[in-house]
């Protein structure tokens, strides 16, 4: 599953990201490396963007780039 | 000596500069306050520069203001870095320590905001840090200005004898054997490009434009260190930008599981989520945005602001009666009395008496920025800014505006796309300016009495509301295309401090009266010497014969249309230019009259409708002269006067709709 | 007019040409935008572009 359908209190594990140029580069520069485990926060109140806890920090982005991010759900 | 100050956005930057240099510069709590290099000299050592630069994830920048930070690090070689690092979101931190340890630059990692990882409970073993990543490791809080003394003397130490950071690898495999090869492939062009060569290396794998422009390799190089890439990524199966970064990540992770100890639950975090599950709340959200800026403005004019401005504008006025007694018992000459009095108490008084209100207004802009709040509301309005063709990040230059169009302008640094940035550039002005603010307060107050909060307040809705049309005519027929992608740390809540606020309020108090007692005084020394004579320098009884009525009844008939076309609305629109506060200050001294008793010559010049099509012109015509010069340096010269004709055709023709047909309907 | 009437001309003559001359050496350093705020975001710039003009003299 990508990470835009992560439910909102649910975790997932990174397997890739996907996309290119910039964007991915950032988002490998933010942390958003395979293994990482993530913690989904919430939705923005029009749906999106989403917020995202990682690494220690709390991270934004749309649920378009989120498209991107490839993870499996895990339980902790 | 120069040190650089290199760390993430928000990990504390520009407060340990402040502390180490005794500066005051803009601190705030959201990620990209500070937009261009800074320097400074430290305090202990003036022989020591200390430069602040913008906050960066990474040596390969995404923004403009980045690339300034990555320039000065590669070109201009300072001597050594102290690289500040956010105690809460370490790992984050090391990856661009790890870049940084290859520029070959002595450096030392201060972890900051101990007082933060103490009260979360997260123990970070700085030795044990220090052992891996072979520099020293010095805990500070740059905020309590703790442990800033021990850091200056561990970089000092090493610069001054030329220590830097020891070769070492910081992986294994694949990677590793293909940096390596790269490495050994480009030594000679590094070289010559004066960059250290596994620096070098780590960018051309990561397909670095500049750094590949900069090394200048031939074919024969390139397609051998290509190979050994396509190597890599099919023995890793992962691409050669994931794979440094993975590379990165899993060293950190590597050190920080032997280094540091987390607790199961992250109370500050846990509380900033209480804090977003009602500010963020997905129903309530947006109305307590707007509810939040309403209030400001409504405490602004309505209560605090205008109770300040009142009680100062009436000690200003008794001051002027009693110096004008005192000037006329000693039998001073009736024309030097009027320089005293119209000219200087009537233009630099009317101006200073905003000085409270104005402080209020940025004293709760900067609680925005200050708690956290401003990266929220990036958050909740990403996806509406979206739908006029603009990012969530675009919010916050546009509330800065609020305050003032100069930082404002600066501030849209930290949007990735040329796009973007001119877009938000031309839409701040459309966000009235806090110096425009004395401007609706005299007009609202001579003219709509009854509704003087609600006309002043229906200025900043009218702003928004045309920028938001003309954000929608662009995004259909000039700025095309699609916004940026909005990725975005969202910073825990902190509580302003009180230091902070107070320095940031005197150094706004100091700025709007240094420029009330220097642009608005010799503006109205010039108007009073314009109106007071004629043009054979005769004292003139009636001020319809004078210089400023003859230049100004040449431009006059221009506004007649929009209802205003007299001299001395003309007159004040030219001086606003200067600063738009000089158009209160210039009624005052045309009008020579004191703050409190505007209102009544006021009329006299003004109808109700032709003044409310008045403060449409000012609200929208050309920013003044700094914003203009800001825009010049953002955007160039031809963006500078599209600015200006745009705003002010645009401004012409609203009050012109406006007026006409507030004249056809009667 | 009498002594005084000059001596307040001239007191304000004098005032107007210190705020003259402020406001140019500000304007010199590139700063006349943000007169001495630190808090302008400018003021970076301020210090490089006086320095680009101390090393071309």
């Amino acid at each position: 599953m990508t990470l835009d359908k992560l439910g909102i209190g649910k975790y997932g594990r990174i397997i890739a990201v996907r996309g290119h140029g910039r964007l991915r580069h950032r988002l490998l520069d933010m942390g958003l490396t395979p293994r990482v485990i993530i913690h989904m926060q919430r939705k923005a109140p029009m749906g999106d963007p989403v917020s995202i806890y990682l690494r220690g920090y709390e991270l934004t982005l749309r649920l378009e780039d989120a498209s991107m991010i490839e993870i499996e759900e895990v339980s902790i | 000596m120069i040190l650089a100050l290199a760390g993430n956005q928000n990990s504390g930057k520009t407060t340990l500069f402040n502390q180490l240099t005794g500066s005051n510069q803009r601190v705030g709590n959201f990620p990209g306050v500070t937009v261009d290099v800074k320097e400074g000299i430290y305090r202990a050592d003036k022989s020591i520069k200390i430069v602040d630069l913008p906050g960066i994830y990474s040596l390969s920048p995404y923004s403009s203001e980045e690339i300034l930070t990555r320039d000065f690090l590669i070109n201009k070689h300072p001597d050594g870095i102290i690289n500040i690092i956010d105690g809460t979101s370490l790992e984050r931190g090391l990856y661009l320590s790890m870049q940084l340890l290859l520029l070959n630059i002595p450096m030392v990692i201060a972890i900051n905001m101990m007082d933060e990882v103490y009260a979360n409970g997260i123990v970070i073993k700085t030795d044990v840090l220090s052992e891996f990543l072979k520099v020293p490791i010095i805990p500070i809080s740059a905020n309590k200005n703790e442990g800033t003394t021990d850091l200056m003397q561990a970089i000092t130490g090493l610069v001054s004898n030329r220590c830097s950071p020891p070769k070492q690898d910081f992986c294994s495999g694949a990677v590793h054997r293909t940096l390596h090869a790269t490495a050994h492939i480009l030594e000679d062009h590094a070289q010559r490009a004066n960059v250290p060569a596994s620096f070098a290396a780590v960018k051309i794998i990561e397909g670095d434009e500049p750094m590949m422009k900069d090394l200048a390799l031939g074919k024969n190089e390139k397609d051998m260190i290509e190979h050994g890439i396509v190597e890599m990524e099919n023995e890793l199966v992962l691409d050669r930008m994931a794979a440094i970064a993975d590379m990165r990540y899993q060293y950190i992770e590597d050190i920080c599981k032997k280094a540091v100890v987390r607790p199961k639950v992250d109370k500050h975090h846990a509380k900033t989520i209480k804090i977003d599950n009602i500010l963020t709340h997905k129903i309530l959200g947006i109305p307590i945005f707007l509810s939040i800026m309403f209030f400001i403005f409504w405490l602004t004019f309505g209560v605090i602001g205008s109770f300040l401005s009142d009680l100062l504008s009436g000690a200003i006025d008794a001051l002027a009666i009693i110096v004008s007694k005192g000037l006329t018992s000693f039998g001073i000459n009736p024309v030097v009395e009027s320089l005293v009095i119209d000219g200087v108490f009537a233009g630099v008084g009317s101006v200073l008496s905003f000085v409270p209100t104005i402080i209020v207004l940025f004293f709760l802009l900067s609680l925005l920025e200050d708690s956290g709040y401003m990266a929220r509301v990036a958050f909740i309005m990403d996806k509406l800014l979206r739908k006029i063709g603009l990012s969530g990040k675009s919010i916050v230059p546009m509330l800065i505006g609020f305050g003032c169009t100069v930082p404002a302008i600066m501030a849209t640094r930290t949007l990735t796309s040329d796009r973007d940035k001119k877009m938000t550039v031309f839409l701040t002005p459309f966000m009235s300016c806090s110096a425009k603010l004395p401007i609706y307060a005299v007009f609202a107050m001579a003219f709509f009495t009854q509704y003087r909060a609600l006309v002043m307040i229906a200025m900043y809705l009218i702003g928004i509301l045309l920028a938001v049309v003309a954000a929608l005519i662009s995004k259909k027929f000039v700025f095309k295309g699609n916004p940026i992608p909005f990725v975005m740390e969202l910073p825990n809540y902190r509580l302003p401090t009180v230091k902070n606020t107070m320095l940031l309020l005197w150094e706004k108090t100091k700025d709007f009266i240094t420029r009330a007692f220097t642009i608005i005084f010799i503006a109205s020394i010039v108007i009073w010497f314009l109106n007071k004579f004629d043009i054979r320098f005769n004292v003139v009884q009636d001020s319809q014969d004078s210089i400023l009525a003859v230049i100004g009844s040449l431009i006059a008939p221009v506004f007649t249309p929009l209802g205003f076309g007299n001299w001395m609305a003309s007159t004040a629109l030219i001086t606003g230019f200067m600063a738009k506060e000089a158009v209160v200050s210039t009624f005052a001294v045309l009008l020579s009259t004191g703050m409190e008793n505007m209102s009544v010559p006021l009329a006299t010049v003004f109808s109700p409708v032709s003044a409310f099509s008045f403060l449409l012109f000012t609200l929208l015509y050309t920013p003044c002269v700094a914003a203009v010069a800001a825009v010049k340096r953002e955007l160039g010269t031809k963006s500078m006067f599209v600015v200006v004709l745009l705003q002010t055709g645009l401004a012409y023709t609203i009050a012109l709709v406006f007026y006409q047909l507030a004249m056809f309907l009667g | 007019m009498k002594l005084i009437d000059y001596v307040i001309i001239a007191i304000v003559a004098l005032v107007v040409s210190l705020v003259i001359w402020y406001l140019v050496k500000n304007r010199k350093k590139g700063c006349s935008s943000c007169n001495t705020c630190s808090a302008c975001p400018y003021s970076g710039q301020c210090s490089d572009e006086k320095k680009e003009k101390e090393q071309k003299n």
